[in-house]
């Protein structure tokens, strides 16, 4: 059974039309929700956690309806909210205290998170004092209180250096893996998200596009797109374009997109006969930034 | 109950910390004792009963000025502020009602300022002691006319949404109430002027108690169209405010 069910979702803001029939299902696991800034993740997002009222359409989460049952969709789902507000003068342990009273959390469990997200040594700092990254973990944390089923996450790398980004995503993974949390995570940062969804929507122009497991939406298992080192990167190029290839031409390597290995293969062995080494091949498969790429431009 | 307090805990932590809680006490305090002109050592003691009535009325008086600007200054960081910040969003994507939000908000505003505008008020009675009629005659008075801006307040941060537009709205608004009276009396609408001067409730409380036939009095002076008129636009704001808050979207 799906955990989030939408269905004919629309909202317009005057003129503006956010949400265009929305139709989404998101199944227990890390889920992803991507698509371009301004394709309606945000307001989809604002929508599941009743801030924001929908024109048409239904939506349930856990089988409650958004309209009618927020308050307890509410008590089981945590939202972090894109740019989620942090009062700078409030200290983290006193800031978290709050946050465990609005969903009756304890003290305990605020030290259990801290601990979690590694801010347990700063709990005594004010929050102003924080690096983007540790607010960025506080936000997680403070998600974290009150046993939630289910965490929507509203861009949870933003402003996150490379390092930060790897992190929290992987704390997410590991929070999935060992606390068998469910999470949806809205993003426009593929690469990353990709190491830990199972499932994916792609959301553009207020509607899904593409939906299902990361493994039907991504043919990995063709690995039809090659990087190649050669001694000649711009003889490569011309001579693979002669024969019809796809190509991107990225400086120290040759990008290839060939549809038939065994093909492709052979093509590669040939080129010792115009003089082109090679160093190395990498298969490096479709990735979901590709997909994502095609399926928005259609 | 439990829920209510821990909200009522973090407006306090949020918007109303010791500095602002401090700055309002003192400026209410400074302003009020500025008014006072005679000391109670020169003041004879059959004229005392009189000094705290004379002094209290206009203490009172001075108070709008300070008031109108610290609720404007409050409702605007703690509504409008909130919510151009996302605040307001981040405490509702917890299993909170809206309701229990505004009413929060409404109460422990209208707790602090009307404790700030009492205690001065206590300070005349170690001077004149009480004066039973006049205190209440002030305090009922200015608990109506603390719950009219409070809801007033209320209802233009949340049209307003940001915390400059909304200070400049209910500054503009309400020290436009405050000098409505004068601008009929200007244009000789006496009895309206009267009836919309929420601060001359005072003075016709304080007749009314101190009358033989109360009632009488209270009626004859136009105190009741007072009282009506400053409850119902109360209220009439406060539901403005729960209708708004209910519907709005927090995009």
């Amino acid at each position: 059974m799906n955990i989030v069910e939408i269905e004919g979702l629309a909202k317009s803001f005057g003129k503006i039309v956010a949400l265009n029939g929305l139709d989404m299902h998101i199944p227990r696991g890390v889920s992803g929700f991507i698509g371009p800034n301004g394709a309606g993740k945000t307001t989809t997002i604002n929508i599941l956690a009743g801030l924001v009222k929908p024109t048409k359409g239904t939506a349930t989460i856990f089988g409650l309806d958004i309209r009618s049952e927020s308050l307890e969709i509410r008590r089981r789902v945590r939202f972090m909210l894109e740019n989620m507000y942090l009062p700078g003068h409030l200290s983290v342990e006193k800031y978290m205290k709050h946050v465990a009273c609005l969903c009756n959390s304890t003290f305990k469990e605020v030290i259990e998170v801290l601990e979690i997200v590694g801010l347990k040594r700063f709990k005594y700092r004010p929050i102003k004092s924080l690096s983007a990254g540790m607010m960025q973990r506080l936000r997680l944390a403070q998600v974290l209180l009150g046993n939630p089923e289910l965490i929507v996450l509203d861009e949870p790398t933003a402003n996150l250096d490379p390092i930060g980004k790897i992190e929290i995503l992987e704390k997410i993974a590991e929070l999935n893996r060992e606390k068998s949390i469910n999470f949806l995570i809205s993003s426009h940062i593929l690469p990353e998200l990709e190491r830990i969804i199972d499932w994916v929507s792609i959301i553009n122009d207020g509607r899904i596009i593409a939906e299902g497991r990361l493994s039907d939406i991504i043919p990995r298992k063709k690995y039809n797109i090659f990087r190649i080192f050669s001694s000649d990167n711009k003889k490569l190029v011309n001579i693979l374009k002669s024969q019809g290839y796809s190509i991107e031409f990225k400086g120290s390597y040759v990008k290839v997109e060939a549809e038939n290995h065994w093909e492709f293969y052979k093509t590669l062995s040939s080129l010792i006969n115009y003089g082109i080494y090679i160093y190395r091949v990498e298969a490096v498969g479709t990735s979901l930034n590709e997909v994502f790429r095609k399926m928005v431009k259609k | 109950m439990k829920h209510v307090l821990d909200i009522l805990k973090l407006e306090y932590d949020l918007n109303w910390r010791p500095p602002i809680l401090g700055i309002i006490y003192a400026t209410f305090f400074a302003i009020y004792l500025s008014n006072l002109k005679y000391s109670a050592a020169i003041v004879e003691e059959w004229e005392k009963v009189y000094m705290y009535v004379f002094e209290m009325m206009g203490g009172y008086m001075y108070l709008s000025i300070p008031l109108i600007a610290f609720i404007g200054y409050v409702y605007s960081r703690s509504i409008a502020g909130s919510i151009s910040s996302g605040l307001m969003k981040t405490i509702l994507s917890y299993p909170v009602k809206r309701k229990k939000i505004l009413a929060v908000k409404f109460t422990l505003g209208y707790l602090i300022f009307f404790i700030a505008g009492i205690l001065p008020m206590l300070y005349s009675w170690f001077l004149y002691g009480i004066q039973v009629e006049a205190f209440i005659s002030v305090t009922t008075t200015y608990a109506l006319k603390l719950f009219f801006y409070t809801a007033f307040a209320i209802s233009i941060s949340l049209m307003a949404r940001e915390s400059l537009a909304s200070l400049t709205e209910i500054l503009f608004s309400l020290y436009i109430v405050e000098s409505l009276p004068s601008f009929l009396y200007m244009l000789k609408l006496d009895r309206l002027a009267k009836i919309v001067n929420v601060n001359m409730l005072a003075l016709i409380l304080h007749n009314t108690f101190t009358s033989d036939n109360p009632l009488a009095t209270l009626i004859e002076s136009d105190g009741v169209y007072i009282i009506l008129l400053y409850s119902s636009l109360s209220v009439i704001f406060t539901s403005i405010s729960i209708i708004i808050f209910q519907k709005m979207d927090l995009d």
